[in-house]
């Protein structure tokens, strides 16, 4: 009796599971919206060499974004436009109308973000960020 | 002549000795001297031998009576420059041309024991820097109505003013050219005083869009068959051919097809074609169409299939300086790998650098204390410049294509000093517009008897030997612009102005992984080019604005944005107090500057009411460039309080009145924006 009681909670609890899975699924939806920090990048990086890079990027929701980029010494170079997300397929234009270099695929973890190059040649990860005032001040 | 081709293998044993050297009385012997040899072509029937010093005619004629050989001195000497050619030891360089059929091998151990030999030097063959490939062009495109010239191809001259236009290239950038136009429109277009030698095929002198801007050596009768002006050189009057001993040539083509091919009438073109003057095309320092184009001399080195020897070329440099050269535009290079410029000594003699050193020593203007030597880097996409323009002292070019990328088949590395624009074919055939247009031998170019057309006197190729004529053009006008101003400054000096003289190309190579090239079908990674390619990308307006003295600051394109004028004013610039800030029309027009709209702070107002082209603002220059181009902007600020002193004003500053120089750039990422994704 004992026995069954168990199998009857256990049966319970892997139907709740199951129901909170289901329930969760939407959420998992690739989501971009936030600040983000270049930490590190593929292919690229032989090409740098020992140049600092730094980049932030600003996705809003309302489906612009904001690039400031550093190659280099100097000054950030500040670039705006719109951007696309269509299941893990990333894309953009910016604000001259010229598309983004690549479509990116975009995967998630916890606060890190990947976008990968169509092709696959290339992998930038970038970690959610509070953009500093230092860096839009900081601007051409 | 004849060359013999021999083995790869045997040829790399580039320095060769023998036991024993012998004086020519035959008393002494000593080590032989070194035979140096390079590359799988050689001449065959000759060879050079560099004396320890200079030799007597009775040692002249001793060797020749033992060796089998006549010998000639390499380089006729000049009245009034026998100390110079001392200097560089051109008074010791012979050429001994075999008499009696013996092997040039067996000549070089001979001539290499001789006791006063210091160097017995195989002559190897230069190649030109260009794939061969050239497009002819027929059309005659209506010229843009905003060119600063009415010839008709102007408007396919992406090299002089690239608009990013999709008809040139799917990639194409905006200002990835010289930057020549608004050095055209405001400062200079060249001076006949500056003559530029293309050491090269034959120009076609003869050209309807060249022949104004030849230069003519007045003291030579045409043709009459004698040495007039008593140079060493019969009827020199465009300059002179230097593998036939004769008339400059341009069109020397064999049964098989091969031979000229338009290439130094080609480069010639780059350098100065005839601008304004209703024709084809424009060259970097053509003038304006009033006389007042750059010079060409033709030193002809190349000669259908033949020419290219080391001792040609340095006779030609060294007529080139003698004659009145300032830059000598230098398309070719050998293929070796060297390592350093002792190997390349070690293995080409050092006769050609010698000449390069006795020119640049040479002083043929008002501005410099010397000449200027622009070599190309080579094709090859080696990560090192081909020799003689790797050499430590020599200006060497390598090549990018409109989207201001490095071309595919451009060498870079070490040895290479700036880049130019060389054209990079791109698109599918049909369209060669990514390359270099300029002008061609129509003897060599036809359409075919179907057609009903003439010869072809312009069309496209592409390559360094493409990008090295565009900064010869450039330092042409940098130099016809100093003269202008009355400004003199040493040779290397301007070389190291040269050099600074350019835009980023670095910050485009690192922000792409790779680009399209070759008809759009293959990827070329682009890490190894990053920091590669010399200082950057020639700017003609900026090497104007080092000339004036006058500083020059990066705008970019597309957005409002201001620039710190710090290094203008100082770092009291945030604080001082700004009184005027003028923009000429020429200015506006040449960047495209949109109205912006400032909002006035505190005591430094320099802010005017409304909109505005520019305005300065705490230290900070505002302004919204559109387009690519460059300009002058005057500002005037108080030095020293808030007001001007003077008259029944309270004691006051003195007026700064400075002019601030742009140059507007698209910052430029791998899909045309600069932007990182």
């Amino acid at each position: 009796m004992m026995f069954k009681r168990f199998l009857i909670i256990a049966v319970a609890a892997l139907a709740l599971a199951g129901c909170k899975g289901h329930r969760e699924e939407p959420s998992k939806a690739i989501d971009v919206t936030g600040e983000w920090e270049l930490t590190s990048i593929t292919t690229r990086g032989a090409s740098i060499g020992g140049t600092p890079i730094a980049v932030y990027i600003n996705f809003t929701a309302e489906k612009t974004f904001e690039l400031y980029q550093m190659i280099g010494e100097g000054r950030y170079t500040y670039f705006k436009g719109t951007y696309q997300l269509s299941g893990e397929s990333l894309s953009g234009t910016y604000e001259s109308g010229k598309p983004w270099g690549s479509v990116y695929t975009v995967a998630m973890e916890g606060d890190q973000m990947t976008l990968t190059t169509n092709g696959g040649s290339e992998t930038d990860t970038y970690r959610k960020t509070t953009i500093p005032q230092a860096v839009k001040d900081n601007i051409y | 002549m004849k060359y013999f081709k021999l083995s790869v293998a045997f040829l790399a044993s580039l320095v060769l000795f023998s036991c024993n050297r012998e004086a020519i009385e035959g008393e002494v012997e000593a080590q032989a001297a070194p035979i140096v040899r390079l590359g799988d072509e050689i001449v065959g029937d000759a060879l050079a031998v560099k004396f320890a010093s200079v030799p007597t005619a009775s040692e002249i004629s001793e060797i020749e009576a033992q060796k089998g050989v006549t010998l000639q001195r390499v380089f006729p000497s000049t009245p009034g420059k026998e100390e110079l050619e001392a200097r560089f030891g051109l008074d010791r360089w012979y050429e001994a041309t075999i008499e009696d059929g013996s092997s040039v091998e067996k000549v070089a151990h001979t001539l290499s024991k001789v006791r006063s030999v210091q160097l017995v030097q195989l002559e190897s063959i230069a190649r030109k820097e260009y794939d061969g490939t050239v497009y002819p062009e027929s059309s005659s495109d209506t010229r843009a109505t905003a060119a600063t010239f009415n010839d008709p191809m102007l408007i396919n001259q992406w090299n002089y003013k690239n608009g990013g236009s999709a008809s040139i290239s799917k990639t194409s950038m905006a200002g990835a050219d010289v930057n020549v136009s608004d050095v055209w429109a405001n400062l200079t277009c060249g001076d006949p005083s500056i003559i530029v030698a293309v050491v090269d095929e034959g120009v076609k002198h003869s050209h309807p869009d060249l022949q104004a801007n030849m230069w003519v050596n007045s003291k030579e009768v045409p043709g009459n068959g004698v040495d007039d002006d008593g140079n060493g050189y019969i009827d020199d009057v465009y300059g002179y051919n230097f593998v036939d001993n004769g008339p400059i040539t341009w069109a020397i083509v064999n049964a098989a097809g091969d031979g000229d091919s338009g290439h130094g009438t080609h480069c010639a073109g780059t350098i100065a074609a005839v601008n304004n003057n209703g024709k084809g095309v424009c060259g970097v320092a053509g003038g304006s169409g009033a006389g007042d184009g750059c010079r060409i001399m033709s030193c002809q080195v190349f000669s259908g299939i033949r020419g290219g020897s080391a001792s040609a070329g340095s006779r030609a440099i060294k007529y080139a300086a003698d004659m009145g050269a300032s830059i000598i535009s230098c398309s070719f290079g050998y293929t070796s790998a060297f390592q350093s410029d002792d190997a390349y000594i070690r293995a080409v003699g050092s006769m050609e650098i010698d000449a390069v050193h006795y020119f640049e020593a040479c002083r043929n203007n008002d501005v410099l204390d010397g000449n200027i030597a622009i070599f190309a880097a080579g094709n090859e996409a080696h990560d090192y410049a081909h020799y003689p323009g790797a050499f430590y002292d020599i200006i060497s070019v390598s090549a990018f294509g409109p989207d201001g990328l490095p071309a595919y088949y451009t060498n870079y590395g070490p040895g290479c000093n700036i880049s130019a624009p060389g054209g990079e074919a791109y698109h599918s055939s049909g369209n060669f517009k990514s390359m270099i247009l300029s002008t061609l031998p129509s003897e060599l170019y036809e359409l075919g008897e179907s057609s009903g057309s003439k010869g072809l006197d312009y069309g496209y190729m592409q390559g360094t030997s493409m990008a090295c004529p565009h900064v010869s053009g450039v330092v042409a006008l940098a130099l016809s612009y100093a003269k202008q101003l009355g400004k003199k400054f040493t040779r290397d000096e301007f070389k190291r102005m040269i050099l600074s003289s350019v835009n980023d190309i670095d910050q485009r190579i690192g922000s792409k992984t790779s680009k399209t090239y070759a008809y759009g079908h293959k990827d070329l990674p682009l890490a190894p080019y990053y920091h590669q390619m010399g200082t950057g990308m020639i700017d003609a307006w900026r090497l104007m604005m080092k000339i004036e003295g006058t500083p020059c600051l990066t705008a970019t394109t597309g957005k409002s944005q201001y620039i710190d004028i710090s290094s203008v004013f100082g770092t009291a610039s945030v604080s001082l107090t700004y009184l005027e800030v003028q923009v000429p029309q020429a200015t506006i027009d040449a960047l495209g500057l949109q109205k912006i709209t400032g909002t006035a702070s505190g005591k430094y107002v320099p802010v005017p009411e409304g909109e505005c082209y520019a305005y300065v603002q705490f230290g900070r220059l505002y302004i919204h460039p559109t387009k690519t181009g460059s300009g002058k902007i005057y500002v005037d600020a108080v030095g020293g309080g808030d007001h001007l002193g003077g008259g029944s004003n309270p004691p006051g500053g003195m007026k700064l009145e400075q002019v601030v120089s742009l140059v507007a750039r698209e910052v430029d990422g791998g899909n045309g924006t600069g932007g990182w994704l």
